[in-house]
Formats: C-alpha cells, sequence, structure tokens
C-alpha cells in the first residue's frame, strides 16, 4: 500500500515539472514565467493577471459565464496589455531624438499607421472586430503602450482634470502620462512616470482632447484588480506552494478579507470552517514582502490520491499542473485545458508500452 | 543535565529593555511621555504590548488611530519575528535601552504583515511549530498531538509560563533511540544586508558516520561568508539569543536548548563592533 510520503516532491523534480509547465505556458501564451533569485540560488514560477469586477461585488459563476462580462474583459486585456502575437518591427526616431520608438505589427492583422503630431499611430482590429489605435513607445527597455479607446464608450482613464492617461506597461508597471500643455497650443509634453523615474517624450499631439464628461465608462462601475502568483519549493514540506498578492490599480492591496471574499462560492464553505488553515498573510520566503499563502501542510494528503489515480492509468503526470489545477482556482487562478493534454518528453516508465500481465 | 535545563530557563526568560516612543508626527492632544518595558526575547511585538498601545492612545484623538506598527532607525520592525531576533539583527551592539518608535498611520503594507488580532499571531506561531516539527519528525508527533496540547503551547507563550508550555514541547524535542537526533534541523539564517530575508536549507544533525554536526557545519555548508577566512579578521558576529556560541557547539544540542518557543533556531550574523 503506497504511503502517502511516497508522493513527496523532490526539489529537482520540482524544477523539472517547472521547466515544462514554462515551456508550455509560451506556446499557448499564457504569462508563466520563470523567476531566480538575485544570487541565482532559488527559482519560482510567476504570473501576473488582470480581473475585472464589478466595485464591491464579488464575482460568482453567474457573473464569468455573462457574455458582456467576458467581452468587457477580454477589452480591458486589450486596454492593459501589449497583445503577445505582434511581430513585426520598424524603429525611428521622434522630436529631440532622446527616445527612440518601436512599433510592433502583426503582419496579418488589418492595420494602418497615421501621424499624430511626430508620433506615429497604429490602428489595428483587435478581436471582436473593435478598432484599437495604439501609440507605442519604448523607454528604457520597457515597452509602453497608450491606448486611446474610442470604441463601445470605452476611453482611456482619466484623472481629474489634469488630463492625464493610466495605464499598464507590459512589465506590469502602474503608468501615468500627463499632459502639460507647455509648448504651445498643438504641442504638449508627455511625461510618464514609472516606478522610480520620471521622463519625458516631447512632440506627440493630441487631436482631440478629452473632456471631464467623457471620463471611462469602464471605472465608474467596474474595478480592475492585479493579481500576481507566485510558486515556490518548501523544503521543509516537500511540495511546491502558493503564494499571491493582490492590488487595485491605484497600488492599494487588498486586505486578506476581500481576498476571501472573492474565492468562489463553492470554496468558500471549506474556508469558513478553518479559514485560518487555509489563506494567511505571510512573508515571501524570497521577496521579504506580505504575500498570501494557501497553507502547504495539507498538499501532500490530497496529492497523493490525484498521483496514484494517476499513475494507475500510466499517464505521464506533471505534478505542477496536477497540484496548481487542483488549488489555483480556489484563488482565482485557472489553468487552460491545453495543460492537461501534456505529452511526455520522454517516456520513462518502460513498462507502460508493454503492460505486462500479472 | 540540570546545567542543560538552566539554559532552558535563561533563553526562556531573557529580557530586553525598551523604551516606546511616539512618533513625532502622530497627532496628539498632549504631548506623549515615553514607555519603558522589558521585552521577553522569546515572544512578539504584538503579543506583549498592549499597555503601550493603550499609553500612547490616552494622548490621541479617536479617529488618529489606526494599526499599530513599530520601527526601529527608519527600519520597520516585523512583528512576526520573534523579539530577541529583531534585537540581535538590528540593535544588539547599541547601547540599551532599546529604543523603538511607535507609529499608528502610514502602515507600511510593502513591508510588514497585518495582525488585527491574536488570532494572528496564534496562527503564525502554530505554523512556524508544525513546519519545525515538519523537519524533525515528518510531522508525526506534532499530528499526534490533541488541539488541546496545541493549545496548550501557545497559552503557555502568550502567559508566559515555562512549565506549561515545556509539558507538551519537551515531546517535540525527542527522537527515536535508534537515531542520534532528528530527521532535519529547524533553523533560519538572518542577515540585514541581503534582499532574502533568510536563508532555511535542509541540514541534518548527523554525518553519515554518526558524527554530531556542529554550528560551524551549518555556516559552512549554508552560509560559507559567516565564517572567516583563515588570513582576515572576523567580520562578523554569529549570534542566537545575544551570544555567540561557540562554533564547535552540535548543532543537535543548540536545537534542543536554544530554540526559540516556535521550535526554530533563529541564528543572526551582524558585522563584528570595531572597538
Amino acid at each position: 500500500m503506497a504511503d502517502a510520503e511516497d508522493f513527496f516532491l523532490e526539489e529537482k523534480k520540482f524544477k523539472q515539472y517547472c521547466e515544462e509547465f514554462i515551456k508550455h505556458s509560451q506556446e499557448i501564451g499564457d504569462g508563466w514565467e520563470w523567476r531566480t533569485t538575485k544570487d541565482l540560488a532559488d527559482g519560482y514560477l510567476s504570473k501576473t493577471h488582470f480581473e475585472v469586477r464589478n466595485r464591491n461585488i464579488p464575482p460568482d459563476l453567474e457573473e464569468r459565464n455573462d457574455n458582456t462580462e467576458q467581452m468587457l474583459f477580454t477589452r480591458v486585456e486589450k486596454l492593459y496589455k501589449v497583445p503577445w502575437n505582434l511581430t513585426y518591427e520598424r524603429s525611428w526616431y521622434l522630436g529631440t531624438d532622446c527616445y527612440r520608438h518601436k512599433f510592433l505589427i502583426c503582419s496579418n492583422m488589418r492595420s494602418r499607421i497615421s501621424t499624430v503630431g511626430n508620433a506615429e499611430v497604429l490602428h489595428y482590429l483587435g478581436h471582436y472586430g473593435i478598432e484599437t489605435s495604439a501609440v507605442l513607445f519604448e523607454i528604457y527597455g520597457h515597452q509602453v503602450f497608450i491606448v486611446k479607446l474610442f470604441f463601445q464608450g470605452l476611453k482611456c482613464r482619466k484623472i481629474h482634470r489634469s488630463k492625464s492617461l493610466e495605464f499598464i506597461s507590459t512589465e506590469g508597471h502602474l503608468c501615468t502620462w500627463q499632459l502639460c500643455p507647455k509648448f504651445g497650443l498643438t504641442e504638449s509634453l508627455l511625461t510618464c512616470r514609472l516606478p522610480g523615474m520620471c521622463l519625458g517624450a516631447q512632440g506627440v499631439r493630441y487631436q482631440e482632447s478629452l473632456d471631464d464628461s467623457e471620463v471611462a465608462g469602464i471605472c465608474a462601475t467596474k474595478e480592475v484588480i492585479r493579481y500576481e502568483y507566485h510558486v515556490l519549493y518548501s523544503s521543509s514540506y516537500q511540495v511546491p506552494v502558493l503564494y499571491f498578492r493582490a492590488c487595485f490599480l491605484d497600488g492599494r492591496p487588498l486586505t486578506l478579507d476581500e481576498i476571501w471574499k472573492s474565492v468562489h462560492a463553492c470554496y468558500q464553505a471549506h474556508l469558513l470552517e478553518g479559514p485560518w488553515d487555509t489563506i494567511t498573510q505571510q512573508e515571501h520566503p524570497l521577496l521579504g514582502q506580505p504575500f498570501f499563502v494557501l497553507h502547504p501542510c495539507r498538499t501532500n494528503e490530497f496529492m497523493s490520491s490525484i498521483l496514484t489515480e494517476s499513475q494507475k492509468q500510466n499517464r505521464h503526470t506533471n505534478y505542477i499542473i496536477l497540484w496548481l489545477s487542483t488549488v489555483g482556482p480556489v484563488v482565482g487562478l485557472n489553468l487552460p485545458l491545453s495543460y492537461a493534454k501534456l505529452a511526455p518528453e520522454q517516456n520513462t516508465n518502460p513498462d507502460s508500452v508493454e503492460r505486462p500481465l500479472r | 543535565m540540570t546545567d542543560d535545563k538552566d539554559v532552558l530557563r535563561d533563553v526562556w526568560f531573557g529580557r530586553i529593555p525598551t523604551c516606546f516612543t511616539l512618533y513625532q508626527d502622530e497627532i496628539t492632544e498632549r504631548e506623549a511621555e515615553p514607555y519603558y518595558l522589558l521585552l521577553p526575547r522569546i515572544s512578539y511585538l504584538t503579543l506583549v504590548t498592549d499597555k503601550v498601545k493603550k499609553h500612547f492612545q490616552k494622548v490621541m484623538r479617536q479617529d488618529e488611530v489606526s494599526e499599530i506598527w513599530f520601527e526601529y532607525e527608519g527600519t520597520p520592525l516585523k512583528w512576526h519575528y520573534p523579539i530577541g531576533l529583531l534585537f540581535d539583527l538590528h540593535a544588539s551592539n547599541t547601547a540599551l535601552p532599546w529604543c523603538i518608535t511607535v507609529h499608528f498611520k502610514n502602515f507600511p503594507e510593502k513591508d510588514l504583515l497585518h495582525c488585527h488580532s491574536k488570532d494572528v499571531i496564534e496562527a503564525h506561531f502554530m505554523a512556524c511549530i508544525k513546519e519545525a516539527d515538519a523537519l524533525k519528525h515528518k510531522s508525526q508527533v506534532i499530528n499526534e498531538m490533541q488541539k488541546k496540547d496545541h493549545k496548550q503551547l501557545w497559552m503557555g507563550l502568550q502567559n508566559d509560563k515555562f512549565e506549561q508550555f515545556w509539558a507538551i514541547n519537551r515531546k517535540l524535542m525527542e527522537y527515536p533511540p535508534e537515531e542520534n537526533g532528528f530527521r532535519y534541523i529547524p533553523f533560519r539564517i538572518y542577515q540585514a544586508t541581503t534582499e532574502r530575508p533568510f536563508i532555511q536549507k535542509l541540514f541534518r544533525p548527523t554525518a553519515s558516520g554518526g558524527q554530531l554536526h556542529t554550528l560551524g557545519d551549518l555556516l559552512k555548508d549554508v552560509c560559507p561568508s559567516a565564517i572567516t577566512p583563515e588570513d582576515g579578521e572576523q567580520k562578523t558576529q554569529v549570534m542566537i539569543h545575544g551570544i555567540e556560541p561557540m562554533l564547535e557547539t552540535p548543532i543537535q544540542w543548540l536545537s534542543e536548548h536554544m530554540s526559540y518557543p516556535d521550535n526554530f533556531l533563529h541564528i543572526s550574523i551582524i558585522p563584528r563592533p570595531t572597538d
């Protein structure tokens, strides 16, 4: 009778499974990456994603199935992230040649380029046939999109009267562009605040100014939350551990209560029985910052039954995929189904081919 | 054997004289006097500072008060680290009393865990004990205990009751007679200068031949920079509970006698003071 102990995950195996996992993630654009500590001694899986939901109303099954919610979410993804399938490259200098601007255009997407001041603006049709306009800047190695959306009532988010645009760079930084009418009516100085930096790009002219009345419809009723997920290895329990944190776009972190309320309805009953055993706030062992953690002490219990089943059927098992698909949904992390169809790199079990009779 | 039990008492009853001062930018209705307190090395800041909180809240407007947090010379103090560890790591070679600044506003979300109730401290404390037992005994001893035993460990710490605590904790310090010690030693090594908050690795108390590993062996294995090069001066101190144990000390003995109540050996590597 197999002991639960037999299903402990060794650190080397953890890294192998993670490598396989990352490879598939890259193939399907699921956004996972492998990060290492400065001393290169330890590594972990990391993913950031944005979630849109109604203000003060936790998402539940019905909302997720609603079509408009889905479409809205996809549009917000376009608003805040660089579409990962852009491929064509072109570069030129803008204004005082302090900054180089790079454009990436997907060759099989219908697109056109127009000039706004000295900047080039890409217009392309995204999913759902939505026309999107974007000016792309590359600043200090961060690719940054300004997206001006003029469709379906979605606008760039505005802040007060300073006519600033807020969006997220591909690195996940919250960036603010502010228009300062310093160089006359037809030219404006754009400043961009990346964390720790403040620099300018000159010469982009906005063809129309946004009125106060044109405040983004999306922000009045919806809120966007940034989730960050890390998978680390615990040598004490010899299992992977899921760390996560969430914050609003203005940087305010979600409290443990707010996280609990956002947990899917069917997991909430379990949480209410013993919340302190399941999700708590802890110090990230590699970064030293507060994260929420899904407790690892029961991992081996449920993994042993899953793994036994899987091995009975002689299927290739990637511990990380099995584990993450089980615990992830509890905190809003879902794995696309294609992970389940992962083919083994090498068949390490020769018996599975022969299936000897015993 | 009696000497060894004395060590347990000395560790439990260690105290640090501390002076708490209210942060100058906090808004008060009248002047806030500093508050002096002897802090138990083995406990946690938010567990033993109720009186400090009450003292300062008396001079503040009610609406100016939110979650309390502590800072030493600009560094927010992590309440989930034992007090003795915080002192050894940040202030051990400075003059006593330890001067801590008290804040009620602008909680540093990026640095500190929240601590809204004693339940949070209890959950953290018990999680550490469970992790330590996972390393020492594959969680067998802690899982065999009843809930009331777990509760007794916590109550012993909370109420500063040595006997009550050790009545249960001694079971966590035992090991099978055929072994020479625990499976792995629960320890964490801290250095204020690194981004990584601590080093924790699997380390066995005995070598394959049966010899006991020492503190020096541990450091050589996981943190070699802490052990001096033969030609250079000793630039760092290795500190546990305010003292520098000899590097020849068996790590199994240290684990049994100088662990904190959470069953971990919290070791600080700090710069050696130049006299």
